[in-house]
């Protein structure tokens, strides 16, 4: 078997890494990226280290931005008194998509997961206990995936919220079981955080 | 429902293969090591997208090979459907459908049913509650596909849960932590032992009209032996009679489940996992009575094997679907006549494929067009 130059192959196996892309593909895009120019890929690196230096998590949602706080939880013209809480931030662009929610959002940054050593003291549950406290909230809407840890962790945090006297919903079921909230089309998504339900 | 088509690619010791299959009985008849299992085997993987003789699935693919190709076509009632399943060591498994992928392994299941017969099925009344529970699971994932989502959504709230009792202190956060994860094993588990118990009526039948058949007057029963106290709950029921629409058990089970938990709940924490729940359940089978793996002969056990298969193959059958029966071997064990009656049942679901060391003695064949086979070191010749 022939094998890739030392530098290329370590281009192969950096990429190989990434998400969804498996060695074959990793190979195809090094290649395509070896017969564009070099200030091509000079230019690809420098907008990975950039995005990296650059973007930062919002102190409050814990989204991702530049500016902190984020422009989400700096526009007047949203409700700073409903907050949707998701487990990631690729989750808030999904709900964004849909352009049927004008409140606020708050990541948890996973869930519950005694098999993976995930404990409520490693997600932003307290945060969002203390800003229901300080922020004088109405609804929280737990926007989680309909999968065994996503209910488990919204039966969690719904359990601290409850002496707190806001009103807790989940998003209207119609959403694929066990699916992502990342991949559901936008009308489905649209139409279960309206029809949001009371937990 | 039948399985026209088989092709196989670095399967065992296939490098490639095309079969045409009769829509009755195939009878795969050679030697010993010559590729008549591995020929059922790949039509499992069609159906379950796994091997039902139980090998994993880089042992599948063929030595020195990076992975295997299984492909099919079945006809039923709708246009005819083409399978695809290819795996990479490594990798993944990859599905396809009339050529589009599938999002999740899970969802080829139910479009082509099997049942798989083999000698080993003696251990189904002689062997512990698992292999019990195996039969019953693989039947019910085949015909119900919100079971099979019921099913691995228990499991995984059971391996969580475990972890979180493991994990235990005595504090409030604990205590939380293990409380949620109590909620997803009741929400799942009383599914799971509501559908089990709603298909078990049709399947307890079954079984005892095919004991009969096969064994003349002995009375085979079965009986459902759950951790959770049903049989109480229903005593208890409200005055207008016991529940008896799914819905309605599930709820029921739902809070006897709860009841168990709680009753068991300092235990539990002690020892660190749940101890009960469908995890833990048996099936009963009984015989004349008596439960068969405490007394049964060898030749018991083998009667009541073949009447169980043959339920569930009528099970799977159920609303005309259509079941491919898979006989591995088990002639072997029977006489001529016995074997005749066998092959006969199973004629009436439709298609079946049969191995053996030796052709199908006279008047042991299924109903026209039967298709016969020579199996020689992974080639196959049409008779
Ligand atoms: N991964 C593999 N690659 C190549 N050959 C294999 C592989 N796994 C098993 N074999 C061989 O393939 C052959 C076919 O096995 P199979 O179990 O299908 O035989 P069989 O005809 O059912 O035999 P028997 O009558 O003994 O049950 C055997 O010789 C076995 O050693
Ligand atoms: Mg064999
Ligand atoms: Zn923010």
């Amino acid at each position: 078997m022939i094998s890739l130059p030392p530098a290329l192959e370590r281009l192969v196996q950096m990429l190989s890494r990434l998400p969804g892309i498996g060695r074959k593909s990793a190979t195809r895009i090094a290649l395509r990226l070896l017969d564009g120019s070099e200030a091509e890929c000079r230019e690809l690196a420098r907008s990975i280290v950039e995005a990296r230096e650059r973007t930062r998590r919002c102190s409050i949602c814990g989204g991702l931005t530049e500016d902190d706080p984020c422009a989400i939880c700096t526009d007047v013209r949203r409700d700073e008194r409903l907050v949707c809480a998701v487990e990631r931030s690729s989750d808030i662009l999904a709900l964004e998509r849909t352009g049927r929610f004008r409140g606020r959002y708050h990541v948890l940054g996973g869930l519950l997961s005694p098999l993976d050593g995930i404990g409520p003291e490693n997600l932003r549950i307290d945060l969002l206990l203390e800003r229901t406290r300080s922020g004088n909230l109405s609804e929280i809407i737990l926007a989680l995936n309909p999968t065994a840890e996503g209910e488990a962790t919204a039966l969690y945090v719904a359990k601290l919220l409850a002496p707190l006297g806001v009103q807790v919903t989940r998003l209207a079921s119609g959403l694929p079981v066990g699916g992502d909230l990342d991949l559901a089309d936008e009308l489905t998504l649209g139409t279960a955080i309206e029809e949001r339900r009371e937990l | 429902m039948w399985l026209r088509t088989l092709r196989l690619e670095n399967f065992r010791n296939y490098e490639r293969l095309e079969l045409e299959l009769s829509s009755s009985l195939n009878t795969f008849f050679g030697p010993n090591g010559s590729g008549k299992t591995s020929i059922l085997e790949a039509v499992s993987f069609l159906a379950v997208a796994r091997s039902l003789r139980g090998s994993g699935d880089s042992e599948v693919a063929r030595w020195g090979e990076a992975g295997f190709g299984v492909g099919g076509e079945i006809v039923s009632d709708g246009p005819a459907r083409s399978i695809t399943l290819r795996y990479a060591k490594g990798g993944t498994k990859d599905v396809t459908v009339d050529g589009e992928p599938l999002a999740k392994l899970s969802n080829l299941v139910g479009v082509l049913r099997v049942a798989w017969f083999c000698p080993e099925d003696t251990w189904i009344t002689k062997g512990g509650p698992a292999a019990r529970r195996k039969l019953v699971d693989l039947t019910l994932c085949q015909i119900d596909r919100p079971y099979l989502a019921a099913l691995s959504n228990y499991r995984r709230a059971l391996r969580q849960r475990n972890e979180a009792l493991l994990a235990w202190t005595p504090d409030e956060e604990s205590e939380r932590v293990v409380e949620v994860w109590t909620d997803r094993l009741i929400e799942y588990g009383s599914r799971v032992v509501a559908t089990r118990l709603t298909m078990l009526p049709r399947f307890s039948e079954a079984v005892s009209r095919f004991q009969k058949l096969v064994a003349g007057g002995d009375e085979l029963t079965l009986r459902y032996k759950g951790s959770v106290a049903l049989d109480a709950g229903r005593g208890g029921a409200p005055a207008e009679g016991p529940p008896s629409d799914a819905a309605l058990d599930e709820d029921l089970v739902a809070e006897r489940f709860r009841d168990a938990l709680e009753r068991r709940g300092d235990e539990e924490r002690r020892r660190g996992y749940t101890v009960v729940g469908p995890h833990r359940d048996d099936l009963e089978v009984l015989l004349n009575g008596r439960v068969l793996r405490s007394f049964g002969s060898q030749g018991q056990h083998r009667t009541a094997a073949i009447a169980l298969k043959l339920g569930e193959a009528a099970v799977l059958d159920t609303d005309g679907h259509g079941v491919v029966v898979l006989l591995d071997d088990i002639l072997s064990e029977l006489d001529d006549r016995r074997a005749g009656a066998l092959v006969e049942l199973v004629g009436g679901h439709g298609q079946a494929l049969l191995t053996s060391t030796r052709p199908m003695p006279d008047g042991v064949v299924g109903g026209e067009p039967a298709a016969s086979f020579r199996v020689e070191a992974g080639e196959v010749v049409r008779q």
